[in-house]
């Protein structure tokens, strides 16, 4: 009880330092994320051609119909922001869970089993270590036919070595320790000794990594999609609308540039969680 | 030591060996090259003939075999799209790469490590949180979207700048401060926490005792300390911006290899996406070896053995 108490004494402390503006934001971005048809003042895929390129509203010929203006094809700018918060978030979080999960789970047992199999997983994740990413990513979505599965696939295929090989080297040291050695002895299969007692151990490390890479995934997530093969148009992506504005760079820079803060803003907002988790929860994981 | 470099060299070869497997086969699931290379109402004979000049009408085990038995004497293939060798494509690809990282890094470090210092000795006060903010803001804005706005700014609205192309200093400008933008947010957390680390220690401790003053103490003893992990990720560094610059030189069309290996992507070039790849990888294999060599040298503390490869 005494223990239960001072643990979480010790968790308020740390919780008082917390990144208050970057939680605001993603609330907000949260919220944007769910219910995105309350919030939308208009149609984001309606296509007005009497009202294309209408700048921000403080710009000459601006209106207060749409704050911060139309694409080429009389899009809402706001109202397309809003419901790519559903896209782009989305996208990026299932990317993550199933590169990190695979990468959990390939970690634990590369660590714990060893042997053979320890060695080829290695090689395996030091190859797509060394691949250049981005376009490891690239030749995957068009390998497998663009799609929004085929982009979660590709990235998840990217980023779930960075996880096995953290992971790895978390359970090596564990597995060292005297209650799993223990728990051998005393006949526990690799099975339970791996859900029961590395698992917890793992995890605090593992949603640091999650946290500190989840900004990265956004970025790479509007990157395919400026390289031509991230989410489908016309689906309101913030990366698909950053790339449709490349080509009014000089007549209307406010398509690009919304999506482009607002992509900023929200990367920013999970690295400064990100590295207020790892220094609460687990200061080792040290990562440029 | 010898034997350890020599087993991360075996390791290496293998890692390498796996890689020209899965970019060899899934490069070929984009789609046929012959459709994109032959105009549109070409016989079925000049097809055949297209496949047999690429190299493509042999089953892919086998096409695999002569490509990596050649790639072991030293020939990459010849390009669909150039008829060039990938080599001499590598050649002019490569030093446009390295000579735009080059300049990005160089225009990041001193602020970087001003930064980094700075954030370190007033650890927890504004100018700590500053720094942070600004280094993680640098690692979170997308790096085509930065360059993006750096053309309409500096090209569109001032015309002071070259749009794209390699040419004068000028045209070095915008890309380098694209790529640099991320190099020194990397450098000055880097260096931050490393001075950290640094500063905590006794031997700092005692330098003060000892009456050395604060000023030199943390420009001379703590930050010649602190720069280790730093020199040893400029390693990593230059492999990560060879490749990593694809979208930086695509956005200002700077003929580097990465910008030569987007195009190959699209016009479903193998041999260069396969060459080109291959030989980035094996930068990239190099230098994280290196790396863990120079750590040995430079920290007498960390000899080979606990440290794995790379990040």
């Amino acid at each position: 009880m005494i223990k239960a108490m001072s643990n979480f004494f010790r968790l308020a402390r740390k919780l008082r330092r917390a990144p208050v503006l970057p939680a605001v934001m993603l609330f907000f971005c949260a919220i944007t994320a769910l219910i995105p048809y309350v919030l939308m003042p208009h149609s984001p895929f309606d296509i007005v051609l009497s009202k294309q390129l209408v700048p921000p509203f403080w710009q000459q010929g601006g209106t207060f119909e749409h704050l911060l203006g139309t694409d080429q094809l009389g899009r809402d700018i706001l109202s397309r922001i809003i419901l790519g918060a559903r896209y782009s978030l989305s996208v990026a979080f299932a990317a993550l869970t199933l590169g990190g999960v695979v990468g959990l789970a390939l970690g634990m047992i590369s660590g714990y089993k060893g042997g053979w199999l320890d060695k080829v997983l290695m090689r395996v994740v030091d190859s797509t270590l060394a691949f250049p990413l981005i376009l490891l990513a690239m030749i995957l979505v068009v390998a497998l036919r663009p799609s929004i599965t085929t982009v979660i696939i590709a990235i998840a295929a990217i980023y779930w070595a960075r996880f096995a090989r953290v992971i790895r080297g978390e359970t090596l040291s564990i597995k060292e320790r005297e209650y799993v050695v223990l728990a051998r002895v005393a006949g526990a299969s690799s099975f339970r000794i791996m859900l029961k007692h590395i698992f917890p151990n793992v995890l605090n490390t593992w949603v640091v990594l999650l946290t500190l890479i989840v900004g990265q995934v956004i970025v790479i997530t509007a990157t395919l999609s400026f390289l031509g093969v991230g989410i489908p148009p016309p689906a309101p992506a913030w990366g698909n609308m950053l790339s449709e504005g490349r080509g009014y760079l000089t007549s209307a820079w406010w398509i690009s540039f919304f999506p482009g803060v607002v992509i900023t803003m929200v990367v920013l907002s999970f690295n400064l969680f990100g590295d207020w988790l790892r220094d609460a929860l687990d200061p080792s994981l040290r990562q440029v | 030591m010898q034997r350890l470099i020599l087993i991360r060299l075996v390791e290496g070869m293998i890692t390498l060996l796996i890689m020209s497997m899965v970019i060899f086969f899934v490069v070929r699931q984009t789609g046929s090259p012959i459709d994109l290379y032959l105009p549109a109402g070409a016989t079925s004979e000049q097809i055949k003939e297209l496949e047999r000049i690429f190299g493509l009408d042999r089953p892919l085990p086998v096409q695999y075999y002569s490509w990596l038995w050649q790639v072991l004497q030293g020939n990459l293939g010849i390009s669909y799209q150039t008829s060039l060798p990938v080599s001499q494509l590598i050649a002019v690809g490569l030093p446009n790469s390295v000579k735009l990282a080059t300049v990005a890094l160089v225009l990041a470090m001193i602020p970087s490590v001003m930064m980094g210092v700075w954030a370190a000795v007033h650890r927890g006060r504004t100018l700590d949180y500053i720094v942070r903010t600004v280094a993680v803001f640098g690692q979170s804005v997308p790096g085509f979207w930065l360059g993006l706005m750096l053309i309409q700014l500096f090209a569109v609205n001032l015309g002071i700048l070259p749009v794209a192309g390699m040419g004068t200093w000028k045209h070095y400008i915008m890309p380098s401060m694209t790529l640099g933008t991320w190099a020194l947010a990397a450098y000055a957390r880097l260096l931050r926490s490393s001075m950290l680390e640094v500063l905590d220690t006794d031997y700092i401790l005692l330098a003060r005792i000892k009456g050395v003053p604060k000023r030199g103490v943390i420009w001379n003893h703590a930050l010649r300390n602190a720069l280790i992990p730093v020199v040893t990720f400029t390693g990593v560094y230059f492999s990560l911006m060879i490749t990593a610059g694809v979208v930086t030189e695509t956005v200002f069309a700077w003929p580097g290899m990465g910008l030569m290996l987007y195009d190959a992507i699209k016009l479903r070039d193998f041999p260069v996406v396969q060459g080109m790849v291959l030989v980035s990888a094996a930068i990239v294999i190099v230098f994280n070896l290196i790396v863990d060599v120079l750590y040995g040298y430079l920290d007498p503390r960390i000899r080979l053995g606990g440290a794995s490869g790379g990040k």
